[in-house]
């Protein structure tokens, strides 16, 4: 995947646990585990709003797109 | 190797001491099988098997009945307990739950009562089935030998009609239980897992009862053929390994669906493990497919080779659409499963 997740920086800067932004944003704290992991294959658009909202930011902040070598290759799982 | 699937599928509790009761069973069934009196077709074995608790309980009362008049009385009253015993459960299941079950019920239960009383009271008095040619008396050997089997095709049929409603009356109890609360697929599982059990039980009882009749019909047959006794030895052991291979896939196939309905009950729906299952019962199936092809080429092709030396010719041309289909079925399914795994996988990797 060239799709990162870049939230472990973003919740650092707004001094959130992780057990906090899931209570606000209303997903379990396995689901967003999933999102920091870059194990998720998609994102819902009300759950990225919610995110913004909560952490004051730009999807772009959030998700960033790395060109990697090895494309083609899916590393889920 | 048979006993060891057999006991794979029945693990309720892993143990040596149930393998070997697994196993003593098989053999009292082997040992019943040689040495009933059975003969003809499968599907008349198994309703003389349904058959034997009744001509159990006939004889017994016939005995009692003869000893006296106490005796006499003793097995009139047992007899009457007997038959109504489907209506004495439902009285009790009233008295527990503290009301009636519908009427329905009833009627189904009384059917049951009249049904068992009537198949027990005609074992215990077969000169009550007479053939409607008695009159003619210059054929009264062939009559009496014509007798015996109709009223062996009048007990069989009776036992058919009382399973029948049996499974008539289950039917109805699963419609009406399902309408207070609707159906889903693991609980249908559950049900499914039950007449599965019911399937290998059959299965069990094939293997290890009627198997050894088959046998014994076919050295019986064996020593009446004049010439070519080898070759139709040979035969018999293609038809046998066969019925081997036949049961040995079978059960793997019930096997698998075990495990299947086992994951469903336990709400596993979406697993790559279900994929893998119905996968196999698509592949086993391929190869009973193609064994009972190959059987049959092999079989006639012998028998065309050494046509001479064989007294019978018994070709068989068959071809096995059933597993063919359910090859298919269980492929097309497997694909499915696997499209909805990985839809739910993306579903639930979704936040």
């Amino acid at each position: 995947m060239s799709i990162y997740v870049n939230l472990d920086e973003i919740i650092k800067k707004n001094n959130l646990t992780s057990k906090e932004l899931a209570d606000i944003i209303g997903i379990t704290e396995a689901n967003l585990s999933i999102l920091r992991s870059n194990k998720a294959r998609a994102i819902r658009f009300s759950t990225l709003n919610k995110l913004c909202k909560v952490l004051k930011c730009e999807p772009g902040d959030i998700i960033k797109f790395i060109d990697d070598d090895n494309d083609g290759e899916d590393n889920d799982d | 190797m048979l006993t060891k699937i057999f006991y794979l599928f029945y693990d309720y509790k892993k143990s040596t001491i149930n393998f070997i009761s697994l196993i003593l069973l098989a053999l009292v069934l082997v040992i019943l099988g040689l040495l009933s009196n059975f003969s003809t077709t499968n599907f008349t074995i198994l309703l003389e098997i349904m058959l034997y608790p009744f001509k159990f309980i006939s004889n017994t009362l016939k005995s009692l009945a003869l000893t006296g008049a106490v005796g006499n009385a003793l097995a009139l009253t047992l007899f009457g307990l007997i038959s109504l015993i489907p209506v004495i459960i439902y009285l009790y299941c009233c008295y527990k739950n503290k009301k009636c079950i519908e009427i329905i019920d009833l009627f189904f239960y009384i059917i049951i009562s009249i049904l068992t009383g009537v198949i027990i009271y005609l074992l215990i008095n077969p000169t009550l089935i007479t053939s409607p040619l008695d009159s003619i008396n210059f054929l009264h050997e062939e009559i009496e030998n014509f007798l015996q089997n109709y009223r062996k095709i009048i007990y069989l049929g009776l036992i058919l009609v009382l399973i029948l409603v049996v499974i008539l009356y289950l039917v109805y109890r699963f419609l009406i239980k399902n309408k207070e609360q609707p159906l889903n697929l693991f609980k249908a599982a559950k049900f499914l897992l039950v007449i599965q059990r019911i399937c290998y039980t059959f299965l069990f009882i094939f293997a290890f009862y009627i198997i050894p009749i088959m046998i014994k019909n076919e050295v019986n047959n064996l020593s009446n053929i004049q010439y070519g006794k080898g070759h139709e030895i040979v035969l018999i052991i293609f038809e046998y390994f066969s019925y081997y291979l036949m049961f040995f896939l079978i059960s793997r196939v019930l096997r698998n669906l075990h495990d299947l309905l086992v994951n469903y009950t336990n709400e596993i729906l979406f697993s790559i493990d279900n994929v893998m299952l119905l996968k196999n019962c698509s592949s086993l199936f391929l190869i009973y497919f193609i064994a009972n092809l190959a059987y049959q080429l092999i079989n006639n092709v012998y028998q065309l080779i050494f046509k001479n030396n064989i007294q019978n010719l018994k070709l068989s041309i068959d071809f096995p659409f059933t597993s063919l289909t359910l090859t298919l079925v269980f492929y097309l399914l497997a694909l499915v499963m696997r499209q909805s795994y990985e839809i739910y996988t993306e579903n639930s990797l979704t936040i």
